[in-house]
């Protein structure tokens, strides 16, 4: 399902704008230059950036799927299936993922040869696979939502400005008040962006904590979420 | 067999049960049509039945041996065919089989893949985008990919909307050709009655959440003549037409608008001596006669 998934996406041709112009140059490269502008671009931001980039819009792209998946009633057939609801975001999600990476990996790369930085190769590889892990998370809590309110789920992105804001995404979250801070630290991917600013394994431990329990709360709300959406036959 | 027994449903919110006390059987390898104007219920039980819809209270539920709300059952033995496009339109004919097998963990060879693509006349677009397919191609497809998954029970919410005449007896005749060669069931929900009576064995009448007729099809036009005549007049006339078949015992409807009484009587009037109507037609009897003679006859008794 996995491959079958990566096709859609691959012959999606807005996608691939998305990909390979959107994310680098629009989210990016702004950012980039205003951080240079002020103090010159080092590692740890960059690969933040990348990072939330990565993250935001693959997180995008999979509600942009969603929604798609219940306007055309897709959701029909995967609710009656034989494939469970949680078995199938995970595999729609890592497609996602995996349809990301290269962007990903390709934007990291131009920007770090531009700006002659040098990456910790562990720090990049537990980035990458911390953010697709986040994406399974936010992913089956965004799969609730849909099937609590519907398609009223279109206020996604505000919602993503605000985590945005929360996890701190180009700076680390003590420049935050400390009574948002608490809130910041509930956040999964806090954990896991500000270990690329002081990479350490408290980080590491505390993220993995944090996301095992998040991601086990979620998948407990979106089963009984789908039993409540066929209690009411898809009325929210 | 598939059984229902009286499934109630009641939206939350809404004050009106959607069903109430419907039941009925359908025997393997049956094609059944399941008629009704819109909001009579009928995407309502179609929910129920594969599994969409919790009702609000059900003494049974046995589809194909499973009850898809009990939490033994093992699901899925429901082919649903929606009103809409569940395929996915950036992978291929045979992509999007094995996307549907996949979501059902069945396994098939690519002979047998081929095989029923053939079977459904789409042997040379395996491998086209399904945003290149025609209306009528997409829902070959969508029957295709729920027999290869065997499914025992195929429901199809209005398969025939937006289709032009062939296309629309291509799917007819395909879905005639499935019941004799996979003993498949068959559940059509439409409006287009008089494409659906030339295959169904038996029709479901559905109206305001209850079933008004429930049997077989060729008993059911037995009831009736087999010619009918349409009669367009004023109130004033209509009156008068009443007591003429009320007198000769003939069986007749009424369809009102604000200005004229479409009048449908079971027989051929040769010697009405009723002069003053705007028009008047013979035809042969159709289903929707039949529907509208139960559906005003039930609920406007006035009226028949």
């Amino acid at each position: 399902m996995i491959k079958l998934n990566l096709k859609r996406m691959y012959r999606n041709k807005w996608l691939l704008i998305k990909m390979f112009i959107i994310s680098p140059i629009i989210k990016i490269l702004p950012v980039v230059l205003i951080q240079n502008r002020f103090s010159s671009i080092n590692d740890a931001m960059l690969l933040n950036l990348c990072i939330w980039s990565f993250f935001y819009f693959s997180a995008f792209e999979s509600v942009m799927m969603k929604m798609r998946m219940f306007s055309s009633e897709k959701i029909s057939d995967i609710i009656i299936s034989r494939t469970s609801i949680v078995a199938y975001n995970i595999y729609e999600i890592i497609a996602l993922n995996i349809a990301f990476l290269p962007s990903y990996l390709l934007t990291l790369g131009l920007y770090s040869f531009i700006y002659n930085l040098n990456f910790n190769l562990l720090t990049l590889l537990i980035g990458s696979i911390g953010t697709i892990l986040c994406n399974i998370l936010l992913m089956n809590f965004v799969l609730m939502l849909e099937l609590r309110f519907n398609n009223y789920f279109n206020k996604f992105n505000v919602g993503m400005d605000f985590i945005y804001i929360l996890c701190g995404a180009t700076y680390p979250i003590t420049v935050l008040p400390k009574s948002i801070q608490f809130f910041s630290r509930i956040i999964p991917i806090t954990h896991l962006l500000q270990y690329s600013f002081s990479p350490t394994g408290e980080l590491i431990i505390k993220f993995l904590l944090i996301y095992f329990f998040a991601l086990v709360i979620c998948i407990f709300l979106l089963i009984h979420q789908k039993n409540i959406f066929i209690e009411r036959g898809g009325r929210g | 067999m598939t059984s229902l027994k009286n499934i109630n449903m009641q939206y939350r919110g809404n004050d009106f049960y959607s069903l109430k006390d419907v039941s009925f059987e359908v025997t393997e390898g049956q094609i059944i049509s399941l008629i009704g104007p819109n909001g009579a219920g009928k995407t309502t039980l179609i929910k129920i039945m594969s599994g969409l819809l919790m009702p609000t209270h059900y003494d049974k539920i046995d589809i194909c041996g499973s009850n898809p709300y009990s939490k033994k059952s093992v699901k899925n033995n429901i082919g649903l065919i929606l009103n809409s496009n569940q395929l996915y339109e950036d992978l291929t004919v045979k992509e999007n089989i094995l996307y549907y097998l996949v979501l059902n963990k069945i396994r098939k060879t690519k002979e047998e893949i081929s095989v029923m693509l053939k079977s459904v006349g789409l042997e040379k677009k395996e491998n086209i985008l399904v945003k290149e397919l025609s209306t009528g191609m997409k829902q070959k497809l969508n029957i295709a990919k729920v027999l290869l998954a065997d499914m025992q029970l195929l429901i199809l919410d209005e398969p025939t909307s937006g289709m032009d005449p062939i296309s629309k007896s291509d799917i007819y005749q395909l879905l005639n050709k499935i019941k004799d060669e996979y003993n498949t069931t068959i559940i059509i929900s439409s409006h287009a009655m008089n494409d659906v009576e030339k295959i169904c064995d038996s029709v479901i009448f559905i109206n305001e959440g209850k079933i008004v007729y429930n049997g077989d099809l060729e008993l059911l036009t037995k009831k009736f003549n087999n010619e009918v005549t349409e009669i367009y007049c004023d109130d004033n006339v209509l009156n008068m037409i009443k007591d003429e078949f009320e007198e000769s015992g003939e069986k007749y409807y009424v369809s009102a608008n604000s200005n004229f009484n479409k009048v449908i009587v079971f027989k051929k009037m040769g010697n009405m001596n009723i002069n003053n109507y705007k028009s008047i037609t013979f035809r042969p009897l159709e289903l929707e006669d039949i529907f509208f003679f139960y559906v005003l006859g039930v609920n406007k008794n006035d009226k028949t």
